[in-house]
Order: structure tokens, then C-alpha cells, then sequence
């Protein structure tokens, strides 16, 4: 449609043109006919006055007819042609008027020419000049004139057209043929001539139409050019930074500025004009402009070049300024598009901010010194109480002081958690928190973590479950103290959240490899739960779910921020899903390394005995039942499991009918209407069931268990949660299988205090409470120990006296530790000695460590000292320093730890057991005699099997060894060298009551009480018997 | 009527009238030429008082010219075409006439210089007209053949018109005169100037008068 409109718009404006050329062409012919008759009519005269001007009577004369004729017909001829021409220029009625007129002229002149024919000639230049017209109508009506004239003049007055007196009748025919033949040129050429006009006429049309659209397009972006002109000419001056634009000569030198922006006058105090008079070296300081070419240089080199300036305004200020430059070729022209920016405030806000920052710093350091002197302040008395307090709960006390201690102890504790807590809150703010990555055993490290915990779900009658997946590899490299940490805060919350039920852990490998293995702890609980929308914010520091149970429950709110950022070290992630109500469950990742055969070693040796033997296993919870199910079943047993303990009664019964009785019985200790011990009994007194091996899982929190079970005829138990590794290795004793066996199965201690040695220590300490704590943790390890009280009295007695190691307290009067090491140290150049310098700091912050160490000193403790972190920084720094004294006696050594730990601490229950024992011991002794010497092997095998677990309850020495052969021996009616071994046994037993009575004798003698409770698993696991030597 | 209407009418009238004009010039024009001189009855024979010289040997042929009149041109040329096709030997007088108070170079005009050109023609200056009273010529271009007795056997006009040389039909008719020694017994008109105004035509006693 717009294409057919402009081929309309375009074929009337053709039209119009054609017009235009038309009457153009017309009126410019009839002005030239105009001129041509004027011109004919003064030659007419002109001739008729040359040759007939006069007419003659004798010698008077008069003008002749033909000058009358040329200038009155002549005249006649023109006028109306010259009147159209001037009143209708153009006009179609003119041009055949002139047309006719040009005819008549000729006819005039040809006639006062006498008809000659050179005249005729006139004609045809006529027709000629009125093909001008372009238009062959005119030649037909001058042709048509002619031809008339011809013949009528040819026939009454041929002498005037032809110049003779008898012409040819057909000689106007003639001559109209002529021009006939001229016209027949003349008329196509017109014809054509139109046509060209036209064409010219529409090319002009559609030249005009295509300029049109030229100039319309050409207007249109001369208008959108203006457009953009003036927005990039507002977006230019809008820039808030000023920018340049210079060229570059052919030496790199700039030019003056061809642009520049509102901004860049603003910023530099001179007018537009003024700008593009000057150059860049104009707007430099004077010291700048050395340095100016180098940057040309730069600029030229590089093409871009960044750096900050400060340039010189007009009004003389100096304006600090960023530069960036880019060098383009614009024109042909090396040309700097340079964009400044005004950084005079980023300069103040800087100066302002690094003002800010010092005195941020400053408060942080006056805060971290805060912390570490209000920690310090804090710890040391902590450490007082704490240390005080074990010290006096060592001590003979009445149950209600021991209550109150174990409280203030336990409340100190707790202390020291929040502490901690806050501590660790720091450092995570300061991002100063790091990891200690050292090896440890994955199954060690659960069981020590779990077993405190199992005591208070114990308390709280809560399950306590684990289950730690067969792929998970044993030994890795990771931070060991922190993810007990974490496990304690998720496990701690748990339990305080639950208040019945279970608390199950779940430790799996979500993915691994030879070296590295993701490992995935899952911790559930039937508590309270979390709701939906408080997920999210129990991560955030100092929130829990709702403020009433924080009231209700307590705590500082930091342990899961605390556990998020440790888990996020350790490149794993924490994550929960709860159901108010129902539970939660937390998630947790950590990434570690694997070290050694990531096979884990309990896959490697599994006793044989246990293959394809049936146990039962009796359990209410059903989650402890799938545990223990899953665990035999892989280990090649056959389990039934059963929830309670008439069911385990009448499994036993069916059993026993089919003639498959149960080898072993896995009883719980505590469950509803028949409890494990009441099972156990019943068991016992049954001399069918009484064949099996029974193993008890307790809480140990009822003193007396042990003595119990040992009553009852139970040969093993075992502290749940129960760990693959535990259950396994006392499955294995409890059956009677060689111990190199499960010495091989279990993992030798990473710890070992001090290898047995007896150690002479220098105690510099200021504060009287902690020298007598620290003086009193030595002494009980049997090491002797001087005192000193500040960092010169120290180094004097490092002087004067040997040592083997030196706690140094690092804030002492006088001389701090660290100077008083520096000042052994640079006695030790001398001698080339290496006295193990252990600090304490009540600071405990990040860079404590680095600080000692850097000082010279080789381990570091913070306080309250942590017994075990005391012994394993001494172990560690006195590694390679032969012992003064060392005695060790392999035949017997007693373990007090172990003893301790079977006791949960409990002295005075541990003296009676041992009293029990000493008295026992003849009638037991006695009846393997009899056994032996009435060759009755079942007699040997229970009395044996029963003696052994007694002796199990003060370690695994050969006392134990003797009674398990024995014991064995029976089994398998072999009574070879059953007489050797019981002489054999007979003796240890003697050495081990010697032992056991003079342990008792020592410890009430010298530390009357118990001691803080340990880890029991570490008291299963340990095989090796120590006596320590005491001074 | 519009503007148009009378526009076409005043364009049409304009065009009569101018069709008018040129048609009445025309006529003019046709008339004029047309139109022979005033002329007398020649003498038949040779007037003995003329001053010329007649050859009785010879045919004698006279033409009275007036030396300016513009139409005499053709005649001359008649003139000249016929002596040149004259198979008998003639003898041509041209006499020109001439005011008697006129100069010498009166007469000394562009047909005086053609008469002279032709061959075998005297130019004879006719004063005041006397000799073309003699041979009773009052028009330019008048032409008397006489033989050689005397007698004359043509008088009258070589052209058909007012400076109209022709085609030389004048000059062959004459030559067949000659030929045929008979003569032409009625003058022929004459187209050209008159040689006399008609006053003094009247005043000096020629024969016939315009009036």
C-alpha cells in the first residue's frame, strides 16, 4: 500500500513536472518566436526598404507598397501571436498562433523577395524552430498553413509564392511535400522528444520522491543525530567524573584538550573554553610534571594506564584524583579518553576510616586483652576450685560433702564450658580459630566422647544409641578435640532437649576415598523439637528456639554457632531437621584425611569362635536391638533378639527344647518388669542356661554393678552406648579368645603418661592455688617437683639444679615466663643442653601457642589445667629425654587408672571390691584345685570362667591369662598342664592381692577418695597392666 | 458568461480580426502588383525626332526605364534573357529617365549598371523624358521592337507583374515575332513605376492620361 502510494504520489508529481516542462518549454519557445518575429518583421522591413524602398513617378517617389506591406501586414502577422505570447505565455492557442504567424512571415518574405527560392528555406528553419515545441500538433497547423498558402498563392499568385508567372500547377504540392517529408522527421523527433520530457519528467518525479526520502531520512537522523548529540552531550556533562579527551603528536607528547565534560570544569575551576586552550601538563603540579612524560610513555606503551594523581585547579587547588586512561585512535589520531575522578572525599572517608580502623583496632586489642586478662582473672581461681575441689573429693568425706563437691565441681565445670564457649566465639569473631590437625583413632575418639555422655543419659533415663557405619575407616588426621567438641554440644543439646526416649547417633561415610573420606554424624533425639520457622536462627550466636526454653533449658546460645563454624573448617556442613514434638535430628559433615589402611581394623581380625554361633540378645529398646542385631549378624553370628526378659526366657526355653542353646546372651541391664540383672539370675540358677556366656550392657551408673555381674555369673560388661569395636573385643574375652588376637584387633594407646617414668619438674608459678594444684596432680603421677614462685627464681633453679621438665607460668611477678625462658635459653647456648619448658597461660587465646613457642618454650597448657592436657604436653616434650628413674615390672603391674575406671572413681567401692576379692580368692583357688585334681573339666571350666571374670575387674595381666587357659583347658577336658598353669596362677594371684592390698594401703594411705571419673572404654581397650612406681 | 467564455470569445474575434487583417493585406498586395502602369498607344513606326540612333539593318528594340524604380529590375532581366535568345541582330537602347535639373549620378543606379552589363545594349540617358514621349512610354519597363523598316511589331511589358521577371514567355513571344516578321497589334501592359507624376504627363501633351 505505501509502495502504491508513492507510485501514485510519484506519477502525479511526473505529471505535474511534465506540465511544468511543458509550459517551461512552450513559454521559453514563444518568448524565442516572440524574438523571431519581432525579428522576421524587422527583416521584412528591412529587405522591402533594401529592395523596393520607393516607388517612383518621374522624379517624385513615394514609399513602396512592399515597405507598407512588411510593416502593416507584417505587423498584423506578429501582433496576435506577440499578444498571446505575452497574455498566454505557454498556452497551447499561442504556440499554434505563433506557429501560424512564423508561416505568414515566411510568406511575407518570400513574397518581397520576388518568391525566391532560397526564401523557402524559411519554411523549414520555421518548422524547425517550432519543433521546439515538442509538439508535432503546431508543425501539422503550420504545415497545414503553409501548404494553404502554397496553393492558393500558387494558383492566383504564383509569381508571389513561386516567383514565376506560370508555375506548375502542382509545384505547391511540391513544396507542401517537402515539408510533408520534413515534417515526417520533425514530428516523431517532437513525439519522441514529449516522450523524453516525460521520462525526464518521472525520473525527476521519482528522483524528487527518492531526494524526499533522502532528506526526510537525511532529516530524520540529522535529527536523531541532534538527538543523540545533545543526550550523549547531557550523559557527558552528567558524568560524575570529569573526562578528557587530547591527542597524542608523533613524539607521545599531549595536545590540548578537544573535550572535556562539565564535570572536568567543575573539578578543575575553569570554563569550557578556557579547558580546551590547555593541555594535561597544565592541570599538573610542578613536582608532577617530571614524572608526566613517563606516564605519557606508559599510556602510549600500554594503551591503558590506572594511577592516582593530584592535579592543580585553576583557583590553585590541588584536587587528588583517579585516573584511568585509555589511548584509542580517533581520526587517524592517537587520542586519551581520560576519566578522572574526585577522590577527595574517598580520601577524607579513607583517612577517616584508617582513623576508625586504628581505633577499632586499638578497642580490639584493648578488647582482646580484656579477654585474655578477664580470662586469666577468671581461670586462675577456676583453676583453684577445680583443682582444689578434686583434690578434696580425693579425700575421705561424708556423702553430703562429696555432694556438694561433686556439685561445685560439676558447676565449674560448666563454668569453664561457658568460658570456653565465649573464648571460642571470640576467636571465631576474630576469625582467628584454627584447627589442630593430629592423627587419632575415629572409634577412640567416639567412645571417650560418649561414655560421660551415657552417665547423664543415664541419669535422664534416656537411650543412649550409636551406630558407626563398617565403612567409616578408624585412623584419620583431623582436629580431634574440636570434633569432640562439636559431638558433645549436639549431643549435650539433645539430651537437654529430651527429656524421654532415645538420643541415637549415626556415624557414616557419605563418600571417600584412599586418602580422604566425608564422613556424616547424625544425631536424633525424641525431644522437644524446633519449629520450622526458629530452624534457621538456632545457628545464629546466643539463640535458641524460644526464649522459654532457654529459661527452661539454659545455655549460652554459642554452641551451635560454635559447631557451624568448626564444621565449616573442616570443610563439611550442618544442617537440621526437626518436627516439633517428635525430635530433631542434627546433621554434620567433616571432611578428613585417612591415614594408614583405610580398612578399619576391627573388619580385619574377627574371631573365628563367633562365626555361625547363636546369642541371644535381649534389649527393650528397639533401637539398641537393631544395632546389635546389625553388628552380629555381620560379624557371622546368628542373633535373636528379643525386647524383654520373659521373652529371653522363653527364647532360652526354646532353644534348649531344640537343642540349640544360645552360646552367648546379650542382656540390658535395665529394663521394664524383668530387668537384666533379675534375668541374669534366673539364668544362672538355671544349669541349662548357666552354660552360656552372658554379657551385660549397663549405664555404670549403679555402684555395684560390676560386683553384680560378677555375682551373677556375667562374664563381660559393657558401658553402652555400645561401640562395634567394645562389643567385639568384649565379646571376645568374654568367650575366652586369645588375647594376641584382640591386642591385634584394638588400637595401641596414643597416650601414654610419661612411659612410667618418674620425672623431676620445676614449677614456676606465682599464684599459691595453682602451685598447689599443679604440685598435687605431679605428685599423685609420682613425680617430684620444685617451686618456685616467679620467672628469676626459676631460671636460678634451672641453674643450680637438673631437671627434666619446667612448667613456666607466663604472668609472673618480677619475671615473666617468657623473659625467664629466654634467659634459660641463652644459658643453654653455653652449655648446649635443652631443659623442655612447658607453658601456662590462663590467656588461652589464638597466638598464645605461636607467642610461647616463638619464646623458646615447647609445649603449651592453658588453665585450669586439664590433667590430661598436662600429661600429654609433658609426654610430648619430654620424648627422647631418658627417664632418672625406671622401674617396671612385667609379671604385674596394676593400672590404677583402669582400677579407678572400673570403679567410676570410686575408691572406697574399690576397696571393697578388692577386700572381696583377697577373700575370695582361696575359696575360688580352691575349687580349680579340686577341679583339677577330681579331673572334673566342667567343675574347671566354671570355676575357671568364673574366677576370670573376678580377676577381669582389676585388668588383664597373667592372672586373668592362667584363669582364661584354665578355664579353657576345662572346656576341652585337658588336664596336661592344668596343674602348671594353676601353680602358675596360684602365685600371680598371690602377687596380685600383694598388689591390690598395697595399692589400697597407698591410696587411702596417701590420697584417700576417688578420683574424677575417666573413660571406661579406655580402661577395656587398654590390655596393658602398669604399676607406677610412686615416690 | 464566465471568465472563460469570454475569454474564448475575445480570442476568437481576436482571431478574425487578425485573419481579417492578413487576408486584406493580401488582397492589398495582389492588387498592387497586379496592377499595370498607365500607358499610351505606342507610335508604330520609329519617331523621326528621336534622338536615337535606328539601324536599318537591324531590329530595334527600346526600353524606357526609370533608374530607380525597383520593379524595372525584373523587365531588365526579361530584357537581357531576351537579346540573349535573339537569333536576328538587334540593336537595345535603354533609356533611362532623368529629371533635367538632376545630376549626372541621377541616374547612375543599380539598373543603370545591369543595362550596361547586357550585351549589345546602348544605355542612353533620357532627359526629362523627351525621347519617352517620342515612343509614347509612361511606364518603367515599357519595351518597342522595331524592325528594320521601321515599323513596330511589339510595345508593352516584359512582366506579368509589378517586378515579376517571369519565365522569359515575353521574350519568346517577341523572338517569334521577329522570326515571323510579324508584329503584336496590341501593346501589352506595363508593371512598373510611372515615369511621369501625372501633372506634368498632363501639362506636356501626352496622349493619354491617368485621369
Amino acid at each position: 500500500m505505501p509502495q502504491m502510494i508513492a507510485n501514485t504520489g510519484s506519477r502525479s508529481r511526473a505529471e505535474a513536472l511534465l506540465r511544468q516542462h511543458w509550459g517551461q518549454v512552450a513559454r521559453q519557445t514563444d518568448r524565442l518566436f516572440v524574438g523571431l518575429l519581432i525579428f522576421q518583421w524587422l527583416t521584412a522591413i528591412a529587405i522591402a526598404c533594401w529592395i523596393s524602398p520607393r516607388t517612383w513617378m518621374g522624379a517624385s517617389s513615394q514609399i513602396h507598397m512592399h515597405v507598407w506591406l512588411a510593416l502593416l501586414f507584417g505587423g498584423a502577422i506578429v501582433s496576435l501571436p506577440i499578444s498571446l505570447a505575452v497574455l498566454q505565455p505557454g498556452g497551447t492557442l499561442t504556440r499554434h498562433a505563433l506557429g501560424i504567424a512564423q508561416m505568414l512571415m515566411g510568406a511575407l518574405l518570400i513574397h518581397l523577395t520576388g518568391g525566391r527560392i532560397e526564401t523557402h528555406f524559411h519554411v523549414f528553419g520555421s518548422l524547425a524552430f517550432l519543433a521546439f515545441y515538442r509538439d508535432w500538433r503546431v508543425l501539422v497547423t503550420a504545415s497545414a498553413v503553409v501548404a494553404t498558402d502554397h496553393l492558393i498563392r500558387g494558383l492566383f499568385w504564383p509569381q508571389s509564392v513561386f516567383g514565376l508567372v506560370d508555375p506548375d500547377n502542382w509545384r505547391w504540392l511540391e513544396h507542401t511535400g517537402w515539408v510533408v517529408i520534413e515534417d515526417l522527421f520533425l514530428i516523431p523527433s517532437c513525439i519522441r522528444g514529449a516522450r523524453e520530457m516525460q521520462m525526464i519528467a518521472e525520473r525527476q518525479a521519482q528522483l524528487e520522491a527518492a531526494t524526499q526520502d533522502v532528506e526526510a531520512t537525511v532529516q530524520i537522523r540529522t535529527s536523531q543525530l541532534h538527538e543523540s548529540r545533545a543526550r550523549y552531550q547531557q550523559l557527558f556533562n552528567g558524568i560524575n567524573d570529569a573526562v578528557f579527551v587530547f591527542t597524542l603528536n608523533d613524539q607521545g607528547e599531549a595536545g590540548n584538550f578537544i573535550e572535556a565534560n562539565q564535570t572536568a570544569c567543575r573539578m578543575l575551576g575553569y570554563s569550557a573554553q578556557e579547558l580546551l586552550q590547555l593541555g594535561p601538563r597544565d592541570t599538573e603540579l610542578p613536582e608532577n610534571l617530571a614524572d608526566h612524560g613517563r606516564v605519557m610513555e606508559q599510556l602510549g606503551r600500554e594503551k591503558r594506564c590506572y594511577l592516582e594523581r593530584t592535579l592543580l585547579s585553576k583557583q590553585g587547588h590541588h584536587v587528588p584524583v583517579e585516573i584511568s586512561a585509555h589511548l584509542f585512535h580517533m581520526d587517524g589520531l592517537p587520542t586519551v579518553l581520560a576519566t578522572i575522578r574526585d577522590i577527595s572525599e574517598r580520601k577524607l572517608v579513607l583517612h577517616e576510616l584508617q582513623q576508625a580502623k586504628d581505633a577499632a583496632e586499638a578497642a580490639n586489642r584493648a578488647k582482646s586483652e580484656f579477654l585474655a586478662n578477664m580470662s586469666h582473672e577468671i581461670r586462675t581461681p577456676i583453676n583453684g576450685i577445680l583443682g582444689m575441689t578434686e583434690l578434696a573429693l580425693d579425700t575421705e568425706l561424708t556423702i553430703e560433702q562429696r555432694e556438694c563437691l561433686v556439685t561445685v565441681k560439676a558447676s565449674v565445670d560448666s563454668l569453664v564450658k561457658v568460658i570456653n564457649d565465649i573464648l571460642d566465639f571470640s576467636k571465631i569473631e576474630a576469625g582467628k580459630l584454627d584447627l589442630d590437625m593430629i592423627e587419632f583413632d575415629l572409634r577412640s575418639l567416639i567412645a571417650t566422647t560418649l561414655k560421660p555422655l551415657a552417665l547423664q543419659a543415664d541419669q535422664k533415663r534416656l537411650e543412649l544409641t550409636c551406630n558407626l557405619a563398617d565403612e567409616v575407616p578408624d585412623t584419620l588426621v583431623g582436629d580431634p578435640a574440636r570434633l569432640r567438641q562439636i559431638l558433645l554440644n549436639l549431643v549435650g543439646n539433645a539430651m537437654k532437649f529430651t527429656e524421654c526416649g532415645e538420643i541415637g547417633i549415626d556415624i557414616s561415610a557419605e563418600s571417600r576415598t584412599p586418602h580422604e573420606a566425608l564422613l556424616r554424624f547424625k544425631i536424633s533425639d525424641t525431644g522437644v523439637g524446633i519449629p520450622a520457622d526458629k530452624i534457621q536462627a538456632i545457628f545464629e550466636p546466643f539463640t535458641q528456639a524460644d526464649g522459654s526454653t532457654t529459661r527452661r533449658y539454659g545455655g549460652t546460645g554459642l554452641g551451635l554457632t560454635i559447631s557451624t563454624q568448626l564444621v565449616e573448617m573442616m570443610g563439611g556442613r550442618i544442617w537440621v531437621e526437626s518436627e516439633p514434638g517428635r525430635g530433631s535430628t542434627f546433621y554434620f559433615t567433616v571432611l578428613v584425611e585417612v591415614q594408614g589402611d583405610p580398612t578399619p581394623r576391627h573388619h580385619q581380625k574377627i574371631p573365628a569362635v563367633l562365626s555361625g554361633m547363636s546369642v541371644l540378645v535381649v534389649d527393650d529398646n528397639a533401637t539398641n536391638r537393631r544395632i546389635l542385631n546389625d553388628m552380629l549378624t555381620r560379624w557371622g553370628m546368628q542373633p535373636v533378639v528379643v525386647d524383654g526378659g520373659y521373652a529371653a526366657l522363653k527364647a532360652l526355653e526354646d532353644a534348649a527344647k531344640s537343642n540349640r542353646p544360645f552360646r552367648l546372651i546379650v542382656l540390658d541391664g535395665m529394663m521394664p518388669e524383668m530387668d537384666g540383672f533379675e534375668l541374669a539370675r534366673r539364668i544362672n540358677q538355671d544349669p541349662v542356661y548357666s552354660k552360656a556366656t552372658v554379657m551385660m550392657l549397663t549405664s555404670l551408673n549403679q555402684h555395684g554393678d560390676a560386683l553384680r555381674c560378677r555375682e551373677l555369673g556375667v562374664s563381660a560388661y559393657i558401658v553402652k552406648p555400645v561401640l562395634q569395636s567394645d562389643l567385639l573385643e568384649a565379646m571376645a574375652i568374654a568367650l575366652g579368645s586369645s588375647v594376641e588376637c584382640l591386642l591385634k584387633a584394638v588400637p595401641p594407646r596414643k597416650e601414654k603418661r610419661q612411659g612410667g617414668r618418674v620425672l623431676k619438674i620445676l614449677l614456676a608459678e606465682d599464684n599459691l592455688i595453682n602451685q598447689a594444684v599443679a604440685v598435687r596432680l605431679l605428685q599423685k603421677q609420682g613425680h617430684s617437683v620444685v617451686v618456685v614462685g616467679n620467672g628469676r627464681a626459676a631460671v636460678e633453679a634451672a641453674r643450680n639444679q637438673s631437671f627434666d621438665v619446667v612448667l613456666m607460668d607466663v604472668q609472673m611477678p618480677e619475671m615473666g615466663g617468657f623473659e625467664a625462658t629466654a634467659a634459660i635459653r641463652t644459658s643453654e647456648l653455653i652449655s648446649g643442653d635443652h631443659l623442655p619448658i612447658v607453658a601456662m597461660t590462663a590467656h588461652a587465646m589464638t597466638g598464645d601457642r605461636e607467642r610461647c613457642l616463638a619464646a623458646g618454650m615447647d609445649e603449651y597448657v592453658s588453665k585450669p589445667i586439664q590433667p590430661e592436657e598436662l600429661w600429654k604436653a609433658i609426654d610430648c616434650v619430654i620424648a627422647g629425654i631418658p627417664a632418672q628413674v625406671t622401674r617396671d615390672d612385667p609379671g604385674l603391674t596394676l593400672n590404677r587408672e583402669i582400677l579407678l575406671d572400673r570403679v567410676d572413681g570410686d575408691l572406697t567401692f574399690l576397696q571393697e571390691l578388692i577386700d572381696v576379692f583377697v577373700s575370695d580368692c582361696p575359696r575360688a583357688l580352691a575349687a580349680i584345685g579340686d577341679a583339677i585334681a577330681q579331673r572334673d573339666a566342667d567343675g574347671l571350666n566354671r570355676a575357671s570362667h568364673a574366677f576370670k571374670g573376678a580377676v577381669s575387674n582389676f585388668g588383664m595381666g597373667k592372672t586373668f591369662e592362667e584363669s582364661l587357659k584354665l578355664e579353657t583347658l576345662g572346656s576341652q577336658h585337658c588336664f596336661d598342664d592344668a596343674e602348671e598353669v594353676f601353680n602358675s596362677l596360684q602365685s600371680h594371684v598371690e602377687q596380685l592381692q600383694a598388689a591390690l592390698t598395697s595399692f589400697v594401703t597407698r591410696e587411702t594411705a596417701t590420697i584417700p577418695g576417688s578420683l574424677p571419673c575417666v573413660n571406661a572404654n579406655e580402661a577395656i581397650s587398654s590390655m596393658e597392666l602398669e604399676r607406677v612406681e610412686r615416690p | 458568461m464566465d471568465h472563460k467564455q469570454k475569454q474564448s470569445i475575445i480570442v476568437a474575434t481576436a482571431l478574425l480580426a487578425w485573419g481579417s487583417a492578413i487576408a486584406a493585406g493580401l488582397v492589398s498586395v495582389h492588387r498592387y502588383e497586379n496592377t499595370p502602369g498607365r500607358f499610351d498607344i505606342a507610335h508604330q513606326r520609329w519617331p523621326a525626332e528621336s534622338a536615337l540612333h535606328f539601324s536599318s539593318e537591324r531590329f530595334n528594340v527600346v526600353m524606357l526605364a526609370h533608374p530607380r524604380c525597383p520593379c524595372t529590375r525584373a523587365s531588365l532581366d526579361e530584357l537581357a534573357q531576351l537579346l540573349s535568345h535573339c537569333e536576328v541582330p538587334m540593336t537595345a537602347h535603354i533609356l533611362f529617365w532623368t529629371p533635367s535639373d538632376a545630376g549626372h549620378e541621377w541616374q547612375q543606379t543599380e539598373l543603370w549598371k545591369m543595362a550596361l552589363a547586357i550585351p549589345d545594349v546602348q544605355a542612353h540617358v533620357d532627359e526629362n523624358g523627351d525621347e519617352a514621349r517620342r515612343f509614347g512610354a509612361t511606364t518603367s519597363g515599357h519595351v518597342i521592337v522595331f524592325q528594320g523598316d521601321g515599323t513596330r511589331i511589339f510595345s508593352g511589358g516584359l512582366t506579368k507583374a509589378r517586378g515579376k521577371a517571369g519565365n522569359g514567355n515575353t521574350a519568346s513571344a517577341i523572338n517569334n515575332l521577329i522570326k515571323q516578321k510579324t508584329s503584336l497589334s496590341t501593346d501589352l501592359p506595363v508593371f512598373g513605376c510611372p515615369l511621369f507624376d501625372s501633372q506634368t504627363h498632363c501639362n506636356e501633351g501626352v496622349r493619354s492620361c491617368l485621369k
